[in-house]
């Protein structure tokens, strides 16, 4: 999977970079509208990852260009700016998805992945997690081959999780999948810990393996180690 | 008030005083010039008359002459001793076959031996006639004055005061959000001069600050969230290393999520920024009933976790005009103040009616003042998640559109009751 990542700020870019790579992704990054519309053009890529804010110009310019290449490659655009005319502008042009700043490695990584699998348009296309399958086509969880009953919330969990294997997820990211800015109340813990502790009920009635690692005073981490 | 109808109002009291003063003092005036032209008459006429008593015998055989004036002789058996004096009287009038009034003038004199009280009558018809006349002259011409004045005070305050109307105009036409350079009208009345003068100054500075502000905002929300999405970023990565200890990795949690808070914390107090700059002006009808309805359902599971009971009690179905963004902010804000503050197994009572919406909630009795509770960051007890801006937000865009909005907590309920005044409609 190669993913291109258009950001003007080195650290951010660099963050990103890193965590990417982690998750198996050959990551290129360019800082400037023009750099960005040479490598979109000579090389192929599954994914884009564009700021709008770029020195030299908007990152609306290289969606334009892309659509016009009839490429079918996904892009994310990152923005700071919540405006809607921006999303919906970027949106219209041919935008996948588009993620505001400050974000979560772990909500972007999950974005990405998400992307990557409606572009393949393999219905097949599903991730397997040992005895756990998740198959995002059917919005369907299989635990030793038998589907679970989930609910919308407890679903979302799960692929959330299944994105995201062997990371460290902060309540608060969790939280914010999950509800986005609805929920800026304490009580939202309570909710993923109720969320978490029905998935967990419904995994083990399967006989599955709880995966769901609670780290102390931070979050959850989905591990088999 | 019109500033021409209290100018003719003051006119119209001061032009009154000032002719009934003048018709009653001229009234007054004439009658007092003509008694006393009468009056020297009728000393002159006694003077002739003794004259002519003591010179001409005959006379007195002649008691009484009714020509022109009236003269009287009564003989006294002794001297009347009367003092000469002048007053009105009423008397017969064979010609006008009525009583008429009369200036009379009485005195005593002693002829050829005899003593006699003389009166001489002078008719006062004509001089009657002359004061009504007089007085009638006065009213006309007062009255003539009068709407002369009224219709010139109109016409010259129309005149004049018209480029101050056309200045009202444009300042009212004046829209801060897309500037358009004032045209005023030329006048040569120097105070409205300085007046357009005045305001072209105080609203280019407005634009500025308002411009200003506007950058401001949006610099700081862009800029901002970039940093704030470094540092996240950076300890999200820093998270995953297998040697942190677990107060080592409670810490960086805790600064992840206070990032998070600055940026939120940021976004809300753009947003205040905003809804107070006016800059949300699209508008679309939304139908109130049906958009909570939706609005309850993207919170129904923190209902349903919550254990809370909602009661809906949606009979009518008002429709208000409202920015998209804006009503999503009133109703979601509302909402999740009445179930953040709820209790575990409490309740939720939702109205509306044609114009308003009462959201009833089961909760804590309140520790700040009621009053308070839509400033910006009071918080009713320690929640750090909250960022304490969330009624405030209800307040300002209720403001925003004259909705009026109170509060009101009576034992464990709480209450908010939002009208929608002019702006609704069913």
């Amino acid at each position: 999977m190669k993913v291109l990542i258009i950001e003007d700020e080195p650290m951010l870019a660099d963050s990103m970079l890193q965590y990417l790579k982690e998750e198996g992704y050959q990551c290129e990054w360019v800082n400037n509208l023009a750099n960005a519309k040479e490598k979109s053009w000579n090389y192929e890529y599954d994914c884009l990852i564009v700021d709008i804010n770029l020195p030299d110009g908007s990152g609306l310019d290289v969606i334009e260009q892309i659509k016009e290449m009839k490429s079918k490659l996904g892009i994310i655009i990152v923005s700071a700016s919540n405006a809607v005319d921006i999303k919906i502008k970027g949106l219209d042009l041919g935008a996948d998805d588009y993620i505001t700043k400050p974000f979560d490695l772990t909500e972007l990584n999950a974005r990405i992945k998400a992307i990557i699998r409606r572009k393949n348009f393999d219905s097949q296309n599903s991730i397997t997690f040992n005895e756990i399958e998740i198959s995002p086509y059917e919005k369907q969880v299989k635990v030793n081959h038998v589907p679970l009953r989930l609910t919308r919330k407890e679903y979302d969990l799960m692929l959330y999780f299944m994105s995201n294997i062997g990371r460290i997820i902060p309540k608060g990211s969790i939280a914010e999948h999950l509800w986005g800015d609805e929920m800026d109340m304490a009580d939202s813990f309570d909710f993923i810990y109720s969320h978490l502790k029905n998935l967990r009920k419904k995994i083990k009635e399967q006989n599955g393996n709880d995966y769901i690692q609670t780290v102390y005073g931070v979050g959850y981490k989905f591990s088999d180690q | 008030m019109k500033l021409l109808i209290l100018s003719n109002r003051y006119y119209f009291v001061g032009l009154l005083v000032v002719s009934l003063l003048g018709g009653i003092s001229s009234y007054f005036l004439i009658e007092s010039i003509i008694n006393r032209d009468f009056n020297q008459k009728l000393l002159a006429e006694k003077e002739q008359l003794i004259y002519e008593l003591h010179e001409y015998d005959d006379l007195l055989d002649n008691l009484y002459l009714n020509i022109g004036d009236r003269i009287s002789l009564q003989k006294q058996l002794y001297d009347p001793k009367i003092k000469t004096y002048i007053k009105d009287t009423i008397l017969f009038n064979f010609y006008d076959q009525k009583e008429q009034s009369f200036r009379q003038i009485t005195f005593s004199d002693q002829v050829k031996g005899d003593y006699y009280k003389i009166t001489i009558s002078k008719s006062l018809l004509s001089s009657r006639d002359l004061v009504q006349g007089v007085t009638e002259i006065v009213s006309l011409i007062t009255f003539l004055f009068f709407i002369t004045m009224l219709l010139l005070n109109n016409a010259i305050s129309k005149k004049i005061w018209k480029p101050f109307y056309h200045t009202i105009a444009i300042i009212k036409n004046l829209n801060i959000v897309k500037p358009q350079p004032l045209l005023f009208r030329k006048t040569k009345i120097i105070e409205f001069k300085e007046l357009n003068s005045t305001i072209e100054i105080m609203s280019i500075q407005m634009v500025k600050d308002y411009i200003n502000l506007k950058e401001y905002i949006e610099n700081t929300s862009h800029e901002i969230q970039t940093p704030i999405a470094i540092i996240k970023n950076k300890i999200e990565i820093l998270m995953q290393d297998k040697n942190l200890l677990e107060n080592q990795l409670t810490t960086l949690n805790q600064i992840h999520e206070y990032a998070g808070r600055i940026s939120k914390l940021k976004e809300n107090l753009s947003l205040l920024s905003k809804i107070d700059n006016n800059q949300f002006i699209n508008t679309i009808e939304i139908p109130i009933t049906d958009y909570l309805k939706q609005r309850i359902d993207d919170v129904k599971e923190l209902i349903i976790i919550k254990n809370i009971n909602t009661t809906l009690h949606l009979k009518k179905k008002p429709v208000i005009k409202m920015n998209e963004t804006l009503a999503y902010l009133l109703f979601s804000n509302l909402l999740s103040n009445a179930i953040k503050h709820n209790t575990n197994k409490g309740k939720i009572v939702i109205e509306i009616a044609d114009d308003f919406l009462s959201i009833k909630n089961t909760g804590e009795p309140l520790d700040v003042n009621p009053d308070e509770l839509f400033g910006r960051f009071k918080k009713s007890g320690n929640r750090p998640d909250s960022t304490g801006l969330g009624l405030s937000l209800v307040h300002s865009i209720a403001s925003y559109y004259n909705f009026s909005i109170s509060y009101t907590n009576k034992n464990i309920w709480h209450t908010i009751v939002l009208r929608f005044y002019s702006n609704s409609y069913s």
